[in-house]
């Protein structure tokens, strides 16, 4: 079945909107929130929690006994997470990057891992039947990779897969967004929405995964968006009117879908858009 | 005794920086010789870990002692196993000033790390 | 000198970050503005910086394969922690996380580690004073340290320049890039939406602006979506011993200043005397002084 990351290049552009609304309306799919630093998908999909699990980090431990403190690791390290000195060697686990190569480095056999928890995945049944799983970094941790790469490793193919990925650009968007089949790139219709998208687009041509737009809060602001997606010749997918009464039933933890009967529709087409896009480029 | 100061310059006379892991400069002075070494701080352009690499670096010159402007948390941690301790160089402008002040007892020492934590900066 | 840093943050996106930041600049005297927002810069849209110097920065190194020396022995894919070598012994740039085993492993110095270029980074004038920003690469992962990099940056042109503040377009979320910006700062201003999600990212972005830097205060955009929630942002502020020190209306002609590229407290100067921006700004210059 289809992979289908929605992404935005900034938060706030109704990406959460987007995937939240589609995975309420079809409850055989699966949604991941993986924008784990900010996972907001279980405010408006009130899973029941039927599990979670921890996910963890290696860091290396340095035994005294076996140490002869002749800097090796430290040398090695790409990221200057050990200090050698003649009279101690440390490592300093909020910066290392677990990539095991300073065991490998040691002579003396001294370089052991133990792991360190770096955030949480909670799975559970949303309100609408959909399944949700969701990651949440812990507050001052790095980098939620492996908490996505998890997330990622967790569902089969037999469902549709909505991934709702972090905003912007970074390795944690590359990491959500990695061999989806297609992608749908929420922005809206001012100049910042217009600039923060390019680098998405940017980013999906180089990863060669196909992609449409939605315009969420259209009509708000002016053309360029519009003008926009046609010089680059990209398909604008759906356009989400602006309503205030939207943005007032959103900031209650209410979906749009729940509304009002005709976005309903709006989101309905839009699935069944993005299927047949998947059959014309997948077969799937 | 070595003691190892931030400063702007590679002289005992240039301002002193108001970084530790990117400060520009660190010097490393001899009280015993009145010698005075000054190694250009690769880490003020590291990729990860400033604040660690500027502790290896004192820790490869043999440091005894460190004044600075403030200190992380990681970095503080690390200069305490190595036993390098850490004194406030406080409205000192030149590692020189720094190093009499001191010599006169009037450097606070650095217990609690400065700005509540320094992230790879 | 001593170089005050005011930085604005939101957690969650789009609670009006930047607009806020865009709308305090003009009213902030020998200031620098940095915008840290690496991976969606916007400050320059409204801010029509002429740029004076653009240098590229190299934030990491990654792997590359000479396939012409490679002996398909494997040990790089088995070694690499990150999946980003290929079966086919390519390395994915996009994956690839500098760690350097595949070097050391390889045992016939097939692979190499080399800079990459992860961002630029701009210097410009703006009619209210210098303003450095920079860009990533889209798909680059170090924007931590391109974001240290602009801070840095800013600060070393507010000392050159006799500046007193650094203002600060922070990054949204609170992970390595949010850490980055705020770091040690003198004032973090973190704009919030009164939204379940709003408030729930409230309560994250606070831990990290109370664990990282010295006082937060907190602004509510578009209060009057859910009068409920704001209330509740407040409590929630107030319980922390945060103050909230702006209230501001939702209203299309900031999003129609916005689009016209201008800076909306200039352009809606009446909204804003409604929403009592001078009170804001008094508060703002008191909490610098201290
Ligand atoms: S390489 Fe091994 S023996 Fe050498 S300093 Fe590191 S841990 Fe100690
Ligand atoms: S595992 Fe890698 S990143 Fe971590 S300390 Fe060892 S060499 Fe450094
Ligand atoms: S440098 Fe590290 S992450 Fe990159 S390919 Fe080599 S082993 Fe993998
Ligand atoms: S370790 Fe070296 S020789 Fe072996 S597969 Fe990798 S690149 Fe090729």
């Amino acid at each position: 079945m289809m992979k289908i990351a929605v992404l935005s290049g900034k938060g706030g552009t109704g990406k959460t909107t987007v995937s939240n609304n589609l995975a309420a309306l079809n409850s055989d799919a699966i949604l991941l929130d993986c924008d784990v630093e900010e996972p907001n998908s279980h405010i408006f999909m009130n899973p029941r929690i039927k599990g979670d699990e921890d996910v963890a980090k290696d860091y290396p431990v340095i035994d005294e006994e076996k140490c002869v403190h002749c800097g090796e690791c430290a040398r090695f390290c790409h990221y200057n997470a050990i200090i050698s000195g003649p009279s101690a060697t440390i490592t300093m686990k909020e910066i290392c990057h677990s990539c095991r190569g300073c065991a490998l480095v040691c002579q003396h056999d001294a370089i052991t891992y133990k792991q360190r928890e770096i955030g949480k995945i909670y799975s559970g049944t949303s309100r609408f039947g959909t399944e949700l799983v969701y990651g949440e970094l812990k507050t001052g941790e790095l980098s939620g990779v492996p908490i996505i790469n998890k997330i990622r490793e967790m569902t089969g193919e037999e469902h549709s897969i909505l991934i709702d990925s972090p905003p912007g650009t970074a390795c944690s968007t590359v990491a959500a967004v990695e061999d989806c089949d297609y992608a749908l790139i929420v922005t809206e219709p001012t100049p910042f929405g217009v600039s923060d998208m390019k680098m998405v687009v940017e980013m999906l041509r180089t990863m060669k995964i196909p992609f449409s737009v939605i315009i969420n809060k259209a009509w708000l602001g002016d053309r360029e968006v519009y003008d926009y997606c046609r010089e680059e010749n990209l398909e604008i997918l759906g356009e989400i009117p602006f309503d205030r009464d939207i943005a007032e039933a959103y900031s209650t933890g209410k979906l749009i879908v729940e509304c009002d009967p005709k976005y309903e529709d709006i989101f309905q087409s839009l699935w069944n858009k993005i299927h047949f896009i998947g059959e014309r480029i997948h077969g799937c | 005794m070595i003691i190892a100061l931030c400063s702007t310059g590679d002289a005992m006379e240039s301002p002193v920086d108001e970084r530790f892991g990117r400060a520009a400069y660190f010097l490393f002075y001899n009280t015993i010789t009145s010698e005075m070494v000054s190694v250009i701080n690769e880490a003020k352009t590291a990729k990860g870990g400033a604040g660690a690499l500027a502790v290896q670096l004192l820790v490869n010159n043999k440091a005894e002692l460190l004044i600075a402007p403030e200190v992380g948390p990681q970095a503080l941690d690390a200069l305490k196993k190595f036993k390098i301790p850490a004194f406030k160089q406080g409205e000192n402008t030149t590692p020189e000033l720094a190093v009499l002040a001191w010599g006169n007892g009037s450097l606070e020492m650095i217990k609690d790390p400065g700005n509540k934590g320094l992230h790879k900066v | 000198m001593d170089v005050k840093e005011i930085v604005v943050i939101s957690g969650k996106g789009g609670t009006g970050k930047t607009t806020l930041t865009a709308s305090l600049i003009p009213y902030l005297e020998n200031t620098v503005v940095a915008d840290c927002d690496v991976d969606a810069p916007d400050l320059h849209i409204l801010l029509h910086p002429r740029l004076t110097r653009t240098r590229e920065f190299i934030g990491t190194k990654k792997a590359t394969i000479f396939s012409e020396k490679c002996c398909g022995c494997g040990n790089c894919i088995n070694h690499c922690q990150f999946i980003a070598i290929s079966p086919a012994f390519i390395v994915n740039h996009l994956k690839c996380e500098g760690c350097g085993v595949c070097e050391l492993v390889c045992p016939i110095e097939a692979v190499s580690l080399h800079d990459v270029v992860v961002g630029n980074i701009y210097e410009g004038e703006t009619p209210y004073g210098p303003m450095i920003h920079a860009k990533l690469v889209p798909g680059e992962e170090t924007s931590g340290k391109l974001v240290s990099e602009v801070r840095n940056r800013a600060r070393e042109v507010a000392i050159e320049r006799g500046c007193s503040n650094v203002l600060i377009d922070g990054s949204p979320g609170i992970g390595c890039n949010v850490i980055s910006s705020i770091t040690g700062a003198s004032i973090v201003l973190i704009v919030t939406e009164p939204t379940l999600s709003g408030l729930h990212d409230l309560k994250r972005v606070m831990d990290i602006s109370e664990r990282f830097s010295g006082k937060t205060y907190v602004v509510i955009n578009k209060y009057d979506l859910s009068l409920d929630l704001s209330e509740q942002i407040e409590q929630e502020s107030n319980r922390r011993g945060h103050s909230v020190i702006l209230r501001f209306p939702f209203h299309k002609n900031i999003v129609k200043a916005v689009t016209e590229k201008n800076i909306p407290s200039l352009s809606e100067k009446k909204l804003f005397e409604k929403a009592r921006w001078e009170d804001f700004l008094r508060k703002i210059s008191d909490g610098v002084k201290v």
